[in-house]
């Protein structure tokens, strides 16, 4: 007599139970490996940002630029303080007489948005676009001493990048 | 049963590890940018600091695991690793000497920018 068990059958109820719940964990995984790769990308590329607005003030706040003479239609290294961190006025004004295009290739701006923002007492200059419904912003602040018409005096030089 | 889930397990292992390999190209891609932006900013700033100016930098002696080169031409720095490279924007036009991993030194000599 030929008996037929029914153990062993590949299509049961507790397999199709553990293979759904197998599935879900995997997709749980995928999703998990997903959000955390995406917030790195975003933190990477914010250092980038941060990197590159740390050199620009740098180079602002150090040095007269280059040629040390610039006008707007000259520049190659923009450099805004003589001696160090005396910020000087007529080239503030220059910096805001170039275009954004101008500024982009000058300061290697890699698709970031430009902001400048210097104030001392009642001198208050700002050059650029100021952030607006951006994903990625930063700043860096430097302390710096103003030269301009009848002013000498302490204040604050930002630089934003944003995105 | 069994079969059933080494199999959908190798699937997703294949594209965890395809992915991984992506992410650490990204990684790459960025310190190896973070590397040439670096080697600009001291050009920049030695250009712009004007003759009799020196100063010591330090570059990474990989990217990851991986060995690099520096090259600085017309206005440009790349960096290559492998067959990618990496590019800032300098103002200088040229170097006397190379740019390598590890400690240079940078001076502008009478308005020439020069690195060892």
């Amino acid at each position: 007599m030929i008996s037929v068990s029914t153990k062993g059958q590949v299509f049961s109820t507790d397999f199709l139970i553990s293979a759904f719940v197998f599935i879900v964990l995997l997709n749980i995984a995928a999703f998990t490996y997903n959000l955390a790769y995406e917030q790195q990308s975003r933190l990477d590329r914010q250092r980038v940002m941060d990197r590159k607005a740390f050199n620009i003030a740098s180079l602002m706040v150090r040095t007269p630029g280059y040629p040390s003479n610039w006008t707007n239609e000259t520049v190659r290294i923009v450099g805004l303080s003589e001696p160090d961190h005396v910020v000087q006025d007529a080239k503030v004004q220059e910096l805001k007489e170039m275009t954004p295009a101008e500024r982009e290739r000058v300061m290697d701006l890699d698709a970031s948005e430009f902001f400048l923002n210097i104030s001392a007492g009642s001198y208050a200059e700002t050059a650029g676009a100021p952030p607006s419904d951006a994903d990625t912003v930063v700043v860096d602040r430097r302390s710096v001493i103003v030269n301009a018409t009848n002013l000498l005096d302490r204040g604050t030089l930002t630089v934003i990048l944003w995105r | 049963m069994l079969s059933f889930v080494m199999l959908a397990f190798t699937g997703f292992y294949a594209l965890f590890a395809q992915q991984q390999v992506q992410v650490m190209e990204e990684q790459r891609a960025t310190f190896a940018e973070a590397v040439a932006d670096k080697v600009a900013f001291e050009l920049d700033l030695a250009l712009s600091e004007g003759p009799g100016f020196a100063r010591n930098f330090t570059l990474p002696g990989r990217i990851g695991t991986v060995p690099y080169a520096v090259n600085v031409s017309t206005r440009t720095v790349v960096v290559r690793w492998r067959d990618r490279r990496a590019v800032a924007r300098t103002a200088a036009t040229s170097i006397d000497g190379n740019v390598t991993p590890g400690d240079n030194r940078v001076e502008n000599v009478g308005g020439d920018l020069r690195v060892d």
